[in-house]
């Protein structure tokens, strides 16, 4: 549980190799013997970066496309002790030019929807019984709305997005605070070589967002902020509209 | 159903189901995998009476107290509070040897953060008066345990344990023998913290009960009051006192009404408050025993005028040979711009033996942040580091935000207690949110 500072007793990120979350982790109170556990596929080589390496860092090593192991060592993360805050932050970007490719296709929806799906019902779950706590959802603003370039990519996005939307229904009994981050597009490792769309930012900048948010315990934060505008217009813009803007 | 509950200090909220404790109480019909922590009036100041996800449970509010007048031995509920304990105490001649600085905490709650007093150079802490402890352990029985003999491991570790051993039912605490339930005050100024240490040191030569306040503010020299007190004798009384000498007093009570969210308290409402309060009539006189002790009982809400973010209060002791630990506390205090109110300096007599009860010989400071304060979780690492190299340590009664490392290095006898309470609730039935941050379930 936070205690009377705010800071966060134990965090556990799934994709702890996200470069969003690990900027997030920078800008949110910790105390010295915070735990934070990093989640993700061949974690145990991964270089942290030097500004959090006076943090007490745990590796997890998880495939989240084997679900059943995935959900054990998840249990085995609220087993030794309650977590603070979880970070969805694992996703793959997928193939623009081949995301109907049936592997790939199939690849993207598994580990972008159904793999999250079930990670945030265990998740909840764990954390209902502990009565407090946090979950971040990285979501994206290719879910508000389908573009030719992502939307298979989109269409993982906003299944969870929608799932997420529908726990923080429940938040009131369970004392649980569900925020779901947008980004537009950031400057990161996924995104390298990939032409930036616009209002393009950076991670720290997201992640500052994403820190207000938890503060907050805001539902929905898009980064940058001037997307909460943007984004509206954007789903209600007519097709022939869109279609001008979506190339 | 689950309700949000806080301490005193209103900077932890806890979702939890409150339980009020029954005779009949099937521990095991009651509880969930997240166990249970026995919760008196709630003043301990962090989370140490609450269990987010599991179950609370409230002391009853029995006032059955049985007092033996010939050797003044009582019987008492753990429910029962202070005031109440002194009221009845008081009807026959009689008064408890220790008491905190506020009369509304229960027996048990006392017993369980082993409370100490003005009287404490003196009189050693609360279990020094504690004959007998009747505790619900995580087995569901009902166990007698005693200082001495075969259950005393327990008792040691139930005393100042946090209630993380198990539900205080009822204690018998010895009583001492008063002449009247007046106490002769005498408080004098001290310009310095130099002069406010000697002044403490020479009052605790003579009066049984001896505090000061400390002004942490304006120009943080650490001037301060010093308050000393004997029990009066029937012939410094006047007439009125005289005819009610064992009356005990109505403390007339009063509700803040503050409907803000931000904090009363800041550097310019704390230089002011303190500024009139050390020039202030000194209270040299004789007045009523329940008055000197509990002196903020007469506001029954006072911790709302932190606002919705709450406070932290900070209290911590250091050996009597690092004396210049205060000296650079109050220095940190000054570069952060900290200021504090009722900031109580005293001086602690020996050790108590409970495994990690807070008293140990040395000087104990308490200070009070409204949470909100820039920089205060850097400025309150620091002075964890300070306590815990000076050989000190921080009062878990108060603590909301210390971490594992500092705990175990603060209490040397952490282990034994750990194995204590691993002995007797190996599921960890007995468990609190401070437990659970402090590693200690």
């Amino acid at each position: 549980m936070l205690n009377s500072l705010g800071e966060y007793q134990k965090i556990l990120i799934l994709g702890g190799k996200s470069d969003l979350a690990l900027s997030l982790i920078n800008e949110i109170p910790l105390s010295e013997d915070s735990e934070v556990l990093l989640a993700g596929n061949n974690i145990s080589n991964f270089k942290t970066p030097p500004e959090l390496s006076k943090l007490n860092i745990e590796r997890i090593d998880i495939n989240f496309r084997d679900i059943e192991k995935a959900k054990f060592l998840v249990a085995s993360a609220f087993d030794t002790g309650d977590v603070d805050l979880v970070i969805i932050a694992y996703a793959i970007l997928g193939d623009e030019i081949s995301q109907l490719d049936p592997s790939i296709y199939e690849n993207v929806l598994h580990t972008n929807f159904y793999s999250q799906a079930l990670m945030l019902n265990q998740v909840y779950n764990r954390m209902a019984l502990q009565h407090h706590g946090q979950i971040l959802l990285i979501s994206s603003v290719a879910g508000v709305r389908p573009r030719k370039r992502n939307f298979v990519y989109g269409t993982s996005k906003s299944s969870v997005d929608f799932l997420v939307q529908g726990l923080q229904k429940l938040t009131h009994d369970s004392n649980i605070s569900l925020t779901i981050l947008r980004p537009g597009f950031v400057h990161t490792k996924m995104t390298t070589g990939i032409p930036p769309a616009p209002f393009a930012t950076d991670k720290v900048t997201v992640a500052k967002i994403a820190a207000r948010a938890l503060r907050n315990k805001s539902r929905i934060a898009y980064a940058p902020r001037i997307l909460f505008f943007v984004m509206p217009i954007l789903k209600i813009l007519p097709e022939r509209i869109f279609r001008l803007l979506d190339r | 159903m689950f309700q949000m509950i806080s301490g005193w200090g209103n900077s932890i909220h806890s979702h939890t189901v409150l339980k009020k404790f029954e005779n009949d109480l099937i521990l095991s019909d009651v509880v969930n995998v997240r166990g249970a922590i026995p919760r008196g009036l709630g003043r301990s100041y962090g989370d140490s009476a609450s269990n987010a996800g599991g179950i609370t449970i409230e002391s009853s509010n029995s006032s059955e107290i049985k007092i033996d007048v010939t050797n003044g031995k009582a019987v008492v509920p753990a429910g029962l509070t202070i005031s109440e304990l002194e009221r009845s105490a008081l009807r026959f001649g009689f008064f408890p040897h220790v008491v905190p600085g506020t009369g509304n905490v229960t027996v048990g709650g006392a017993i369980a953060s082993d409370i100490h007093g003005k009287s404490h150079h003196y009189s050693g802490s609360f279990s020094n008066q504690v004959l007998e402890i009747e505790i619900l352990t995580a087995d569901g029985i009902k166990r007698i345990i005693h200082p001495s003999g075969n259950s005393s491991k327990l008792f040691w570790a139930t005393v100042g344990g946090m209630g993380l051993t198990g539900l205080i039912l009822q204690a018998t605490i010895q009583l001492k023998k008063i002449e009247c339930a007046y106490v002769t005050t005498k408080e004098v100024r001290a310009k310095n913290l130099e002069t406010l240490l000697e002044t403490l040191i020479d009052f605790n030569k003579s009066y049984l009960y001896t505090v000061a306040w400390i002004d942490i503010s304006g120009k943080y020299t650490g001037r301060g009051i010093v308050s000393g007190a004997n029990h009066s004798v029937m012939n410094e009384l006047d007439k009125k006192q005289s005819r009610n000498r064992f009356m005990s007093s109505k403390i007339q009570t009063f509700r803040i009404r503050y409907p803000f969210k931000s904090s009363a308290v800041n550097r310019f409402t704390v230089h002011l408050f303190n500024f009139l309060w050390f020039f202030k009539p000194l209270n040299n006189r004789v007045q009523s025993i329940q008055r000197y002790m509990h002196p903020l009982d007469g506001i029954q809400n006072w911790n709302v005028l932190y606002g919705a973010g709450g406070f932290i209060q900070y209290q911590f002791v250091v050996p009597f040979q690092e004396e210049k630990v205060l000296k650079i506390v109050i220095e940190k205090l000054k570069d952060s711009k900290c200021s504090s109110p009722l900031s109580v300096l005293k001086s602690f007599g020996s050790e108590s033996k409970g495994l990690i009860s807070f008293p140990m010989p040395g000087w104990t400071l308490a200070i009070d942040f409204p949470v909100g304060v820039p920089g205060l979780s850097m400025i309150l690492r620091e002075l964890d580091e300070l306590v815990v190299a000076a050989g000190g340590r921080v009062y878990l009664t108060k603590d909301s935000c210390l971490n594992p490392k500092h705990m175990k290095a603060m209490y040397p006898q952490l282990a034994e207690w750990k194995n204590v309470k691993r002995n007797i609730d190996p599921n960890n039935f007995w468990q609190s949110d401070q437990g659970r941050r402090l590693k200690l379930c």
